[in-house]
């Protein structure tokens, strides 16, 4: 317990670490000024416009829904080929709410989900690099011998280092979460539109924050461990960043020039995005088979599995690694 | 007397995928005893820093059998506490103070704060205690290194290189410390390339040279071992000198007009010898070795006049060799 403290205060003392928060803090500061900046509070004038709106959406549905069912019932097999997923795909006229065409207004309702997502993305990418410079310094620099000549427990010491860091980055990310939900709504109050928030809504929001702290930490722990087998900063960013460059964006334009579909389930982010935003849908059963979804438990379990195998892999070659 | 550190038959190669292997250590021996200070001397890239690593849990070797505090050195662990070691030059956490620095090794080690204080004090850092590490001098960095060292209240020290970067008084500061600690019965292990300095301060000594130990004991006997009973004579005619001394027997070289004559019981037989000649002696001095010449005669980096001597590589192990030199003279060692 008092190394994991010593090195909870190390980690807070880094001067890396107060860069990288003020950098998130900076795209915080950045996204929220934009959205308060481009919203205003709705008048009657622009509810009466939304109401109008809406109503309009809710007549075009009925007629296009009208229209479907009665081609259904002169060509079945011919409307069948041409709306696939039937007359009620398109979806139900009651969730067509005036909220969604509010001018210029932030609606909390709405909106909140995306910018979870993309905060997630975020999080995740601080995480990483506050994590690979925290032990990759001590790698590279020998500041870790210090530390092993006062306890040669190799195993104690790596441990206690990354339970520093993925407790200090889970805690801060669930705070910053909190922080980062309450000012949009915050803004949506007094700028905006909150909508009618129930008890199921917030109950996902929730859900949706917990992965995306789950994710950032698991990102933290994953550059733990390369900086860990690579004994350097820099060599865990290259691996990172590699791995986007040539395999995320390279191969899957290979894939894409040779027809080799579908190939999303070759990918990280494939998982990493269902892990998030949930089920993801990437090719649609024109042969008849049917979707072809990863779900959001087996993105968890990617990204978990990943976590697991290079934290493995680190305390394997960290307990037998030469340190010179 | 009891070993407090044992070293046989240390070997320790390092293989690189694009590099060629290189042995650090080849077979290396090393004996200290409880209560000594002991000077551990070897040119850069002997092998030094490897054996203290090794003997530290921090490499791994591939041969030899290694005891610390009468523990082999796989179980480096539950001796630790009464060990304390610096190696090479540690790196700290430079936003933290000097006192923080130590606060959390004590707090990672389970000793009283009070005892930072202490160390603080000894090493002369108490007054700069609470400024940052990266405003530290390497001297004052150098110290830190010896207060984290000594925090434990060690019965064995092991000091690579603490003089680096400091001042003559911190230099006298930390000899002082060592004989103040070997009269408490710490023993301590000191690395070091300041010769003069091992020779005032150090019981004994090994030389290291290419992962072999090529001279080891007390160090009047290290030094005894190398005295050639050479004199050095001035005299007004040295040409007419050398002959006569020739004449008497003795070996003769000389160099900028002086001579250097050995071969004598003493520098009386050669005032006489002169003496009786007519020739008239205006310098004699006995030529004792000191550590440096000993220490460059046995590790061949005495510079030439006419180039610079270079870092030797270690490369491959190389076979047995039998030409160093053993001025074992130390009791109570196992064969």
């Amino acid at each position: 317990m008092n190394l994991v403290r010593a090195e909870l205060s190390r980690l807070l003392s880094r001067r890396f670490t107060h860069i990288m928060v003020l950098g998130l803090l900076a795209v915080f500061g950045v996204t929220a000024a934009t959205t308060l900046a481009n919203s205003t509070r709705p008048d009657a004038g622009v509810w009466a416009a939304a109401q109008k709106t809406a109503s309009e959406q809710r007549e075009s549905l009925a007629r296009f829904k009208a229209s479907c069912e009665e081609k259904f019932l002169v060509d079945k097999e011919a409307a069948e080929a041409a709306f696939p997923g039937g007359c009620g795909a398109v979806g139900d006229s009651t969730e067509i709410q005036a909220a969604r065409y509010l001018e210029d207004a932030f609606v909390f309702e709405q909106e909140i989900g995306g910018l979870t997502v993309f905060l997630a993305v975020y999080l995740s990418f601080f995480a990483f690099v506050i994590a690979a410079s925290f032990i990759g310094a001590e790698m590279s620099s020998g500041g870790i011998t210090n530390l092993l000549l006062w306890r040669p427990q190799r195993s104690a010491i790596l441990g206690a280092k990354l339970t520093a860091l993925t407790g200090g980055v889970a805690v801060f990310s669930a705070l910053f979460t909190a922080l980062y939900v309450g000012t949009f709504y915050l803004i949506a109050y007094t700028s905006g539109w909150t909508g009618q928030p129930g008890v199921a809504f917030w109950a996902d929001l929730a859900a949706l924050g917990g992965r995306a702290i789950a994710l950032s930490t698991a990102a933290a722990a994953c550059a733990f461990a390369l900086a860990t087998l690579a004994r350097h900063t820099a060599a865990a960013l290259g691996i990172a960043v590699g791995y986007f460059l040539v395999w995320e964006a390279g191969a899957r334009i290979v894939f894409e020039i040779g027809g080799m579909l579908p190939y999303d389930p070759y990918f990280l982010s494939s998982y990493l995005s269902a892990f998030v935003s949930g089920d993801l849908t990437y090719w649609h059963g024109l042969d008849g088979t049917g979707d072809l979804v990863i779900t959001r438990l087996s993105g968890g379990m990617v990204v978990a599995g990943l976590t697991a195998v290079l934290i493995a892999a680190a305390f394997a070659n960290f307990r037998r690694r030469d340190l010179t | 007397m009891t070993a407090v550190i044992e070293i046989s038959g240390l070997c320790k190669t390092f293989h690189s995928l694009w590099r060629e292997e290189k042995t650090a250590l080849d077979g290396f021996d090393m004996y200290v005893e409880k209560g000594q200070v002991h000077g551990f001397l070897g040119p850069n890239g002997s092998g030094k820093t490897t054996t203290l690593r090794t003997l530290l849990g921090l490499l791994r070797p591939d041969e030899g059998v290694m005891r610390i505090l009468d523990t082999p050195s796989a179980d480096f662990g539950s001796v630790a506490h009464r060990v304390g070691a610096i190696v090479e030059s540690p790196a700290f956490f430079t936003p933290f103070s000097g006192r923080k620095t130590l606060q959390l090794l004590a707090t990672a080690g389970g000793l009283p704060r009070g005892r930072v204080d202490e160390v603080l004090t000894t090493v002369g850092l108490r007054d700069r205690a609470d400024e940052p590490v990266k405003v530290y001098s390497l001297g004052m960095r150098q110290r830190l290194a010896v207060a984290s060292a000594l925090l434990k209240r060690p019965e064995l020290l092991i000091l690579d290189e603490p003089a680096n970067g400091l001042d003559p008084s911190g230099i006298h500061a930390m000899r002082t410390l060592m004989s103040d600690l070997a009269e408490q019965g710490v023993t301590v292990l000191l690395s070091s390339h300041l010769l003069s300095e091992i020779e005032q301060v150090c019981d004994s000594v090994t030389i290291i040279d290419r992962g072999r130990r090529v001279a080891h004991g007390p160090v009047s006997v290290v030094l005894a071992g190398h005295d050639t009973g050479e004199h050095l004579v001035r005299v007004a005619d040295p040409e007419q000198a050398a002959q006569v001394l020739r004449a008497a027997g003795a070996t003769v070289r000389s160099a900028d007009g002086v001579l250097f004559v050995g071969g004598v019981s003493g520098p009386a037989a050669i005032s006489e010898t002169l003496g009786r000649a007519g020739l008239w002696v205006t310098e004699l001095t006995p030529l004792t070795p000191d550590l440096e010449s000993v220490f460059l005669d046995l590790t061949g980096t005495r510079p030439a006049a006419d180039a610079p001597p270079q870092i030797a590589v270690p490369t491959r192990r190389r076979p047995p060799s039998d030409n160093f030199i053993d001025l074992d003279v130390r009791s109570g060692e196992q064969a």
